[in-house]
């Protein structure tokens, strides 16, 4: 299975472009901005606070989010062929077992995850910000706090995309499938939200898939403004493991 | 020989629809067995289920003895309707993710792509192949790693004639090392050249299997022509009592002789009767393959 993944990353072409580009994009972008703000120090200090240590790191985290279309053109071709059922089908002739394809694809997303969150990292070492100290960590309280941002937005987005696609392809009814899962977090969870209480929004939203998982986007840690909130990283991952289960029992039993 | 695949009362129906009932089929070692039926006789579902793609409501398939499993695929090279691979992967790139299923060295890819020609589009994207392209690369991926099986379903689809030839001998070469194919075909030509077992599906139901020459072995005519086809037919009716006789263009057709055409042209000759016309005539395989369905007469 890790051989079938490497062999496919290593051989998309787009994957190493738009992973090149996202990264040499965000170095650019900051390298250029750095010493723009440098140039006019003084008269922006707001601006060029934002290339000072500490505060970098949320810049660089900052741009990287903001850059994440780049490889999500990769990643969403990447996401919609694998659904592809006829693929799966030559997959399974192949010899590979119908739970490793499954499980190949839970990898592949936390492959996608990892390398956006390095991407992050590494533009940051690369600007020359190296070494990580007390005050840098002190910015959000942790560094991971502060990756927390871009990890919830790759999460978010990938989770929907795999639910989406994979919806379609085992109900065999691609459109009403993916208009039914861009309604639910568009239309559906904010109306239900909408009409509840206080009280009662507290109860239920933690519990609301695309709620929880939403939260996890949020720059600030949840807890702190909403004490419900503090569940629905727990709850996004129950979520995403009921997603994996039900979607392993489905394979299964679909003939491809 | 050693039965290398064997169902036993395989069974699958769609939406209340039987596809394929109760199919028990055995298939030995070095075998070039062909498959054929009709359009939505249960070619495709059949193999599918030999394959693991499609899940049977009932019976079973077992592989090199054993009940089917993803172990035994690893064994199997197969091509299953059109080839389908990551659209945005080049072909070597798509050969590659089935090696690393397989657990085929990168060099089996290279010779698998040189085996079917495609060495030199090999960079190129899966989605910028030509239909012929694309079907060479599910043949590559089939080849690799020289399984034990080939299972092959309408391997010339799309295929121009240089490639169909191409294939065909793959199959062939494949065959002459000692494995075994399984192939299903629309084509009769491809079968009558590739194939030594057949087996026909109809509806559903296996309606015909053997040697393919013992199941095409039906029908064949005399025909005979002489200068008075009056006394011919009469000096026929005579000796061949049982044969089914018709008048065509000037000779005269005669259907289930008792007597070869040597025999005839004996009894004839003493009967003073000269022939000027005698030929033994086969009817197409095609045709006889529609007589076997049901679907028209071997002539």
């Amino acid at each position: 299975m890790i051989r079938l993944l490497t062999a496919k990353l290593f051989g998309y072409r787009s994957f190493h472009r738009f992973t090149l580009l996202h990264l040499g994009l965000i170095v650019l972008l900051s390298y250029a901005a750095a010493q723009l703000t440098l140039n006019i120090q003084g008269s922006v200090d707001q601006l060029h606070g934002l290339f000072a240590r500490p505060a970098v790191w949320r810049t660089i985290v900052g741009l990287s989010r903001w850059l994440l279309y780049i490889p999500a053109f990769f990643v969403i071709q990447l996401v919609c062929a694998e659904f592809e059922l006829r693929v799966v089908r030559a997959q399974v002739i192949a010899g590979l077992e119908r739970w490793q394809i499954v499980l190949s694809w839970v990898v592949q997303n936390l492959l996608l995850v990892a390398c956006g969150v390095i991407t992050t990292i590494a533009c940051g070492l690369l600007l020359g910000y190296a070494s990580i100290e007390q005050a840098d960590v002190g910015v959000a309280s942790s560094l991971l706090s502060l990756l927390r941002a871009e990890l919830g937005y790759l999460i978010y987005g990938m989770a929907f995309l795999n639910a989406a696609v994979l919806s379609g392809v085992l109900l065999r009814r691609p459109v009403p499938a993916i208009m039914l899962l861009v309604l639910w977090p568009l239309l559906i969870e904010p109306m239900l939200t909408f009409t509840l209480e206080h009280k009662q929004l507290a109860a239920v939203v933690p519990y609301l898939p695309f709620a929880s998982l939403g939260t996890l986007v949020t720059w600030h840690n949840p807890s702190a403004a909403f004490d419900p909130f503090a569940l629905t990283t727990w709850v996004a991952l129950a979520y995403g493991l009921a997603a994996v289960l039900v979607a392993g029992l489905l394979l299964e039993r679909t003939d491809l | 020989m050693s039965a290398v695949l064997a169902t036993h009362e395989l069974s699958k129906a769609y939406a209340g629809k039987a596809a394929v009932t109760s199919l028990s089929l055995s298939v030995d070692a070095g075998q070039v067995f062909g498959l054929l039926g009709l359009n939505g006789s249960g070619k495709t579902t059949t193999l599918a289920m030999l394959l693991g793609a499609v899940v049977p409501d009932r019976g079973s398939v077992r592989w090199f003895g054993q009940a089917a499993s993803a172990r035994q695929r690893l064994r199997i090279g197969a091509l299953l309707e059109q080839p389908s691979f990551y659209p945005w992967l080049s072909g070597e790139a798509n050969v590659a993710t089935i090696a690393a299923i397989k657990r085929v060295p990168a060099v089996g890819v290279q010779r698998a792509l040189q085996q079917v020609g495609l060495w030199s589009a090999r960079h190129q994207l899966f989605h910028a192949y030509s239909l012929g392209m694309k079907q060479r690369l599910g043949i590559a991926a089939a080849l690799l790693g020289k399984p034990d099986v080939l299972v092959l379903d309408e391997p010339t689809n799309g295929v121009d004639a240089q490639g169909i030839y191409d294939i065909r001998a793959i199959i062939g070469e494949f065959a002459k090392g000692g494995g075994t194919v399984i192939l299903s075909s629309h084509i009769m030509d491809e079968v009558e050249k590739v194939c030594d077992h057949v087996a026909i599906l109809k509806a559903g139901s296996l309606h015909h299997v053997g040697p393919t020459k013992a199941v095409f072995a039906t029908g064949g005519w005399l025909e005979l022509g002489a200068v008075d086809l009056a006394a011919l037919e009469r000096a026929l009716r005579k000796l061949n009592a049982r044969a089914r006789i018709e008048p065509s263009d000037g000779i005269l057709r005669v259907y289930q002789s008792t007597l070869s055409g040597a025999q005839l042209n004996k009894h004839l000759l003493d009967a003073g009767i000269v022939l000027h016309h005698l030929v033994q005539r086969q009817p197409s395989l095609e045709s006889q393959y529609l007589a076997l369905m049901g679907k028209g007469d071997p002539t």
